[in-house]
């Protein structure tokens, strides 16, 4: 695929969800410093609008979906947009669109989320007579994985023209200056990550102080006990009983190999149990299977919060509602341009990302190290393959992780080094810039 | 009124639906960023589409929808820190009480484009309806500022009792100081645009342009044309004040004498003269229909320049061909706003004639071209003169002096490509929306 010598990118985002919205406003900028034209506009009202007129006035779907597609063909052809490329499916609202316009070259889905979860929260007119999966095979569209674990996902699913490029940080933060004012703790920000109620026995395990590996066999214990609950996981085990025996021995995988990714685990018990795999692959519940087994880490981030919470050592920024079950008391969330200078207060920040992205590095990890910043990360084989040991903090145990945080709150003169380093690497190789780069190369 | 302070975050609400909108909401985006200041530009089209389609069925859906469209600017209002929003016309204008008491938004700016009217009566700008004078009561909160980028355009704000309002002339993007594309076209100017007043000529005008009519002719026409043959709402208005014809006759008169006075303060100066249909034109609130109508006078202006070169093989005119059509000219493609520098810069000079609606102000082709480092041939008038040296463009005031200028670029380019550098010096130092941001916040 060929780029013009100065393409005009339109940047499709969703303002449903911070990060994207984040994300979004840091991708044109940095298209901006590679020379290109970008523009940026939001799909979340139109998606709304698409599932209201469906529910509310079917008959006027069609004419509405015409009147918006009218309105971004025009956009289309007025600005002369070659390129699109959102987080996600965030370009696909109707399947009239982008495809079918020639001056569109290349369409570029940066998966973020998973895709399961993003056609759950981002309604889209209907795309009969065609697939979703038909629509973005298109040759014209590229999927760019930021991990192995969304890479695999996405190959079961039949998605095609799949790279793995890893996330990365916006060029701004290198400039960030903010004096570190926090001496003594570290932060964190961000939700529970939980995304279900914690039983009552987790929440006294929480309390307990219990570690990681506990947790884990709890939450591993818990899943497969919700198996014969669950109005789906049910329907499975009664048209395929060995699918329980299939999940078993992918938690007890997992729970081994905490950082793998869960499809990688679930496709090693293909061969115990291939009438199970057979059963799921047939009914495209791969991904869902995976995500019952990325949640035996549910925990994970919650016991860490309040391991070092519990030793005054983190300041947690979040939804306080959220943190309040837990008996932590959050800070209201930093808003995207303070994200900086407030990563620049502390000598160090705890990452920990939602367990489903399956332990990939996430975007705060590029960030903070942008910013100058040391982060505390739980070690996994993706991070490594962005930093090194010196420019980030991997701790393979609770008590590690544990260990770490008091060698920063006693003495973060290590972090601050570490952190330079981090900001040099990030520099070097992982800005916006970079990844764009590999992409529309 | 002094500046208001750097905003935090701005959001810049922009219509789609109107391409030249959400270009200059981008090109605002921009200027802001290179502030230092965040901004974050958003559609409004498919609500506002939303309400122009579904008024009846989805009536019932109505608060949803607008609690959708608060929820999902309110979101992203809370995620980026925004306390400023920023928009041409009243596009922020979604729903009511959308950002006016919203404690987060300490200032909302309209930077007018169109006219109060026009914004008003066109179908791509439906918003949920209000009672009462809820509507007024929003545009003229304390937090509301008002730009107009010209006197008239500020005095018919007044008229409608716009409080808080600044000029604030249009502007070029900056990126258009940066094009090098070399000029490849000395035989020919070139003009990028409709014929500015929508609706077909009449066939007696272009019979006119043919035979070689000035400009005032053409005004001349316009004039007698409105007064014999009214619109149905004239004539209505002649029936219930019959003085009302003889205030309009004394306005088309004027303005065909005084081409680029603002239509309304010749409204009132006719009003001296017939202070009854005066009163009665303030009375049944049609002040700026009747503005409208003694704008029209202007109507052929652009037609007119255009056709007089291109019967003379020395112009190439682009875009809306459907339109330029009944006027014998045949144009060519559209030209997107990705090739829009390049095209400016092909030409060694362009003829920009202002749309008679917007009152002779300085248009933004005005500041775009002159940016690209390229001429611009324009009709002489204070607004126009305001911003650029005769030495950095040109001013004509007639057909035949538009013939003798276009002459004399054809036969010295050099001298043409001169005045460009110079005026793409001025709109350097002076007319990008960089300079038009720093002087709305803190400059």
């Amino acid at each position: 695929m060929e780029m013009s010598d100065r393409s005009l990118v339109l940047v499709l985002g969703n303002d449903l969800n911070r990060d994207a919205a984040k994300t979004s406003h840091h991708l044109c900028s940095a298209l901006g410093r590679l020379g290109m034209g970008a523009i940026a506009r939001d799909s979340r009202l139109i998606r709304w609008a698409a599932d209201a007129v469906a529910h509310e006035s079917p008959e006027r779907a069609d004419a509405y979906e015409t009147m918006v597609v009218a309105k971004w063909n025009k956009f289309i052809f007025d600005y002369g947009f070659d390129v699109v490329i959102s987080l996600d499916l965030n370009w696909l609202f109707s399947s009239r669109l982008f495809l079918d316009a020639d001056k569109v070259k290349q369409i570029h889905s940066f998966w973020f989320g998973d895709m399961g979860t993003h056609l759950q929260a981002a309604p889209m007119f209907s795309t009969a007579p065609h697939t979703v999966l038909d629509l973005i095979n298109h040759s014209k569209v590229s999927h760019h994985a930021f991990g192995r674990g969304q890479t695999s996902e996405l190959a079961l699913l039949g998605v095609q023209r799949i790279g793995t490029t890893a996330l990365a940080a916006p060029a701004e933060f290198l400039e960030a200056d903010e004096p570190c004012s926090e001496y003594g703790k570290l932060a964190f920000q961000g939700d529970p990550g939980l995304g279900v109620s914690p039983t009552p026995q987790a929440l006294a395990a929480l309390e307990r102080g219990d570690g990681m590996a506990t947790l884990r066999r709890m939450a591993g214990q818990e899943i497969l006990d919700a198996l014969p609950a669950g109005e789906l996981t049910l329907s499975w085990i009664r048209q395929c009983p060995t699918v329980t025996d299939l999940l078993a021995a992918a938690v007890a995988l997992r729970l081994a190999q905490p950082q793998t990714a869960a499809v990688q685990l679930l496709e090693e018990t293909r061969a115990t149990y291939p009438a199970a795999w057979d059963f799921l692959q047939r009914n495209h519940l791969v991904i869902e299977a995976a995500m019952l087994v990325k949640a035996i880490n549910r925990y994970d981030r919650l016991a860490m919060v309040k391991r070092l919470s519990r030793r005054g050592w983190l300041d947690v920024f979040g939804a306080s509602e959220q943190w309040k079950p837990f008996g932590i008391e959050a800070r209201p969330v930093m808003t995207i341009p303070q994200m900086a200078a407030h990563y620049r207060r502390y000598p160090a920040h705890l990452n920990l990302p939602h367990f489903w992205r399956d332990g990939a590095a996430d975007e705060q990890l590029f960030e903070i190290a942008a910013c100058g910043r040391l982060s505390l990360n739980l070690d996994g084989p993706e991070l490594r393959l962005s930093y090194d040991a010196d420019q980030i903090a991997l701790a393979p145990s609770d008590e590690s992780f544990e260990a770490a945080a008091e060698e920063i709150v006693r003495d973060p003169s290590a972090a601050f080094a570490a952190g330079e380093k981090a900001r040099r690497r990030t520099a070097d190789k992982h800005l916006w810039e970079h990844r764009l780069g590999k992409v529309l190369a | 009124m002094k500046p208001a302070a750097s905003p935090q975050g701005v959001l810049v609400m922009s219509n789609d639906l109107l391409t030249p909108f959400a270009k200059t909401s981008d090109y605002l985006a921009a200027a802001l960023e290179r502030r230092g200041i965040p901004a974050y530009v958003r559609d409004n089209a498919e609500g506002r589409l939303l309400t122009y389609l579904f008024s009846d069925v989805m009536a019932p859906k109505a608060p949803q929808a607008q609690q959708a469209i608060r929820d999902s600017l309110r979101d992203l209002i809370e995620f980026t820190g925004i306390d400023t929003i920023l928009s041409l016309d009243l596009n922020w204008y979604v729903t009511p009480e959308l950002f006016v008491h919203d404690t987060a938004i300490q200032s909302i700016h309209s930077l007018w484009f169109d006219d109060f009217r026009s914004w008003c009566t066109s179908p791509m700008n439906p918003c949920f309806p209000v009672e009462g004078d809820v509507f007024q009561q929003h545009i003229k909160h304390p937090k509301v500022t008002h730009h107009f980028y010209g006197n008239s355009q500020a005095l018919e704000a007044r008229l409608l009792g716009f409080t808080h309002q600044r000029i604030t002339r249009l502007a070029a993007p900056r990126h258009l100081i940066q094009d090098e594309t070399a000029c490849t076209r000395t035989d020919k100017l070139a003009f990028i645009g409709n014929p500015g007043f929508r609706g077909k000529p009449s066939p007696e005008a272009v019979k006119m342009m043919e035979a070689g009519a000035e400009i005032a002719d053409l005004r001349t026409f316009s004039r007698n044309a409105a007064l014999r043959n009214p619109d149905v709402r004239s004539i209505e208005w002649y029936k219930q004040e019959p003085t009302f014809r003889n205030l309009l006759a004394v306005a088309l008169e004027a303005r065909r004498r005084f081409p680029y006075e603002p239509a309304l303060q010749i409204l009132q100066m006719a009003g001296t003269h017939y202070p009854r249909a005066f009163e009665f034109v303030n009375e049944k609130g049609i002040a700026l229909d009747v503005a409208f109508l003694i704008k029209l006078v202007n109507r052929y202006d652009r037609p007119a320049f255009v056709h007089r070169l291109w019967k003379r093989g020395w112009i190439d005119v682009y875009s809306a061909a459907d339109e330029w059509e009944p006027y014998g000219i045949t144009a060519l493609p559209y030209i997107n706003f990705h090739d829009l520098p390049g095209h400016y810069r092909m030409y060694a000079a362009h003829l920009n004639a202002p749309n008679a609606i917007r009152d002779a102000t300085a248009n933004e082709k005005l500041f775009e071209i002159a940016a690209s480092g390229r001429l611009s041939i324009n009709l002489d008038s204070p607004d126009v003169r305001s911003c650029y040296d005769p030495g950095e463009i040109m001013l004509v005031d007639s057909l035949a002096g538009l013939e003798a200028a276009t002459e004399q670029v054809l036969r010295d380019p050099d001298a043409a490509l001169a005045s460009g550098e110079k005026a793409r010096h001025r709109s350097a130092r002076e007319h990008l929306w960089d300079h038009r941001v720093a002087s709305m916040f803190g400059e």
